[in-house]
């Protein structure tokens, strides 16, 4: 559905070179911290920046995307939606008059559940009514492809729960749907994407399945003498800290069956991101 | 591009108290002045001040970036401007032409009312003019610089036509202004004003052309 390669964009020293691929049926999490990339390469995807090199959705090039091929793309931003002086009411004739397969039922049986009143400006709402709305929009007209950039940013634990169990639902009700979501929250993508790409200085440091970065990955805890000793042809990443050395592996069982005496800490998406961006070479 | 129609009326209509105070305007001009011509050229080309104002609503939440991700080319949104920039001056055209000419009758103080009619039609190009100069400058560097644009465009305007009286009474010797036009006063009045209409539309397409190209490079 969606296919980068080596997509380049320059704003200054930053300079984005990215390459992803999202085939349908796959939910796909875009990790890094502010000012990485992430939201560059989203606006790439959708054809609201020029960039080089090759980006595909749906097999186009994402400028050339026909309103038809819009209608099956659900998009949220954190950080762009419909103007705040609209009402839900406005939103619910704007959508019925831009989609063809606008639910409308699904979307003001959920305005309900989320207590999102229709008659009241978007102004009005709290950070997490306007995030809620603008999932849920991008959720209501039966879309095959969801980019959603930052769609929890700012949000309470619950909120943020909300809104992944929506998504979880949505992607549930037809295998073939698929989900680019970046986020710098790691445990929202942890339950919710089949693999993550790490993004740092604008460049994909790191692209595994989360299965195997919850598995797998592990962060190891050395004195300055063990550092010394231990075999590190699978350390990804070292930082040095006061006690020693916190390294990155993506050889977890090597390290414990070798070496027992070893503080190992399971990997996450958080050491993931620490580590890759922070961490200096072995 | 229907849904960008209901979009932008329904942000229009967050002003229904401005808009309602214009209306209860006109009919009050239209009672104590009985000047068709002011009252409708006045709330006609305010009006196309309303159909700009549709941008700055885009401009002010950050919306661009997720407009154009809903089912819309570049293209249809620019068109969609020029469209509602339309339906605002028309709407507010047709309104003030009935209730100015619905007074008239009333007080059987209009003769000619298919004359005044026509007279009264060059407003309609004269709006579209405006969202043609002011839409291309605010698509490109916002609505607030797309007004400085309308300011100088007219001001381009009165200078150049200053300019051509003076070099044409140079020329003549004698004269002034008008007699630069002497081209122009072989012409009737319903000739000049479907002139008016015609150069509009040009100016209107090229207008619309450009903001296209604008829309087509801008990154959001």
């Amino acid at each position: 559905m969606i296919q980068l390669k080596n997509i380049q964009k320059k704003y200054g020293d930053f300079r984005l070179d990215v390459s992803l691929e999202l085939p349908p049926g796959k939910v796909s999490g875009l990790v890094g911290r502010n000012g990485s990339g992430k939201s560059t390469t989203i606006k790439a995807i959708l054809g609201l920046i020029n960039v080089e090199g090759s980006a595909r959705v749906f097999g186009l090039d994402p400028k050339g995307l026909t309103p038809e091929n819009k209608m099956k793309i659900g998009v949220a931003f954190s950080d762009s939606g419909f103007s705040s002086y609209l009402r839900v009411s406005d939103v619910v004739r704007i959508l019925k008059n831009s989609y063809r397969d606008f639910d409308e039922a699904f979307f003001l049986d959920y305005c309900e559940k989320y207590n999102l009143p229709t008659d009241k400006k978007i102004k009005e709402f709290s950070t997490g009514m306007s995030a809620r709305l603008r999932v849920l929009i991008a959720l209501s007209h039966n879309a095959d492809l969801l980019i959603l950039d930052e769609p929890t940013s700012g949000l309470d634990v619950v909120a943020r729960g909300e809104i992944l169990d929506m998504l979880r639902n949505y992607l549930a009700a037809e295998p073939t749907r698929a989900l680019l979501i970046s986020s710098h929250i790691s445990s929202d993508l942890e339950g919710l994407c089949d693999d993550i790409y790490m993004i740092h200085d604008g460049k994909i440091v790191m692209h595994e399945d989360t299965d195997v970065i919850l598995a797998d990955y592990a962060v190891l805890k050395l004195t300055e003498e063990s550092y010394k000793k231990i075999d590190r042809q699978y350390i990804l990443k070292t930082k040095k800290e006061g006690f020693g050395y916190t390294c990155f592996t993506n050889q977890r069982k090597f390290y414990e069956e070798n070496y027992p005496e070893v503080i190992i800490e399971n990997g996450s998406i958080d050491e993931m991101i620490i580590m890759m961006s922070e961490g200096g070479e072995k | 591009m229907i849904g960008l129609l209901t979009k932008d009326s329904a942000l229009i209509f967050q002003r229904k108290r401005v808009i309602i105070a214009l209306a209860l305007w006109a009919l009050a001009m239209c009672i104590a002045l009985d000047d068709a011509t002011f009252v409708v050229g006045w709330l006609t080309t305010i009006n196309a001040f309303f159909a700009i104002s549709s941008v700055t609503y885009d401009e002010y939440d950050n919306c661009y970036p997720f407009l154009m991700s809903l089912p819309v080319t570049r293209k249809t949104y620019v068109l969609e401007k020029y469209l509602f920039g339309f339906l605002c001056g028309m709407g507010a055209w047709v309104f003030s032409v009935v209730v100015c000419f619905g007074f008239a009758l009333f007080k059987g103080s209009i003769a000619e009312p298919l004359e005044e009619l026509i007279i009264l039609s060059v407003f309609i190009p004269l709006f579209m003019l405006i969202v043609s100069l002011i839409l291309p400058a605010a698509i490109k560097w916002g609505t607030e610089k797309g007004r400085i644009a309308l300011f100088l465009g007219m001001a381009l305007i009165v200078v150049v036509i200053m300019l051509a009286g003076k070099i044409s009474s140079a020329a003549e010797g004698n004269g002034g202004f008008l007699s630069s036009f002497g081209g122009i006063a072989a012409f009737s009045v319903y000739q000049l004003i479907a002139g008016f209409f015609v150069i509009t539309a040009v100016v209107t397409a090229l207008s619309a052309v450009l903001s296209m190209r604008i829309m087509e490079k801008k990154e959001f």
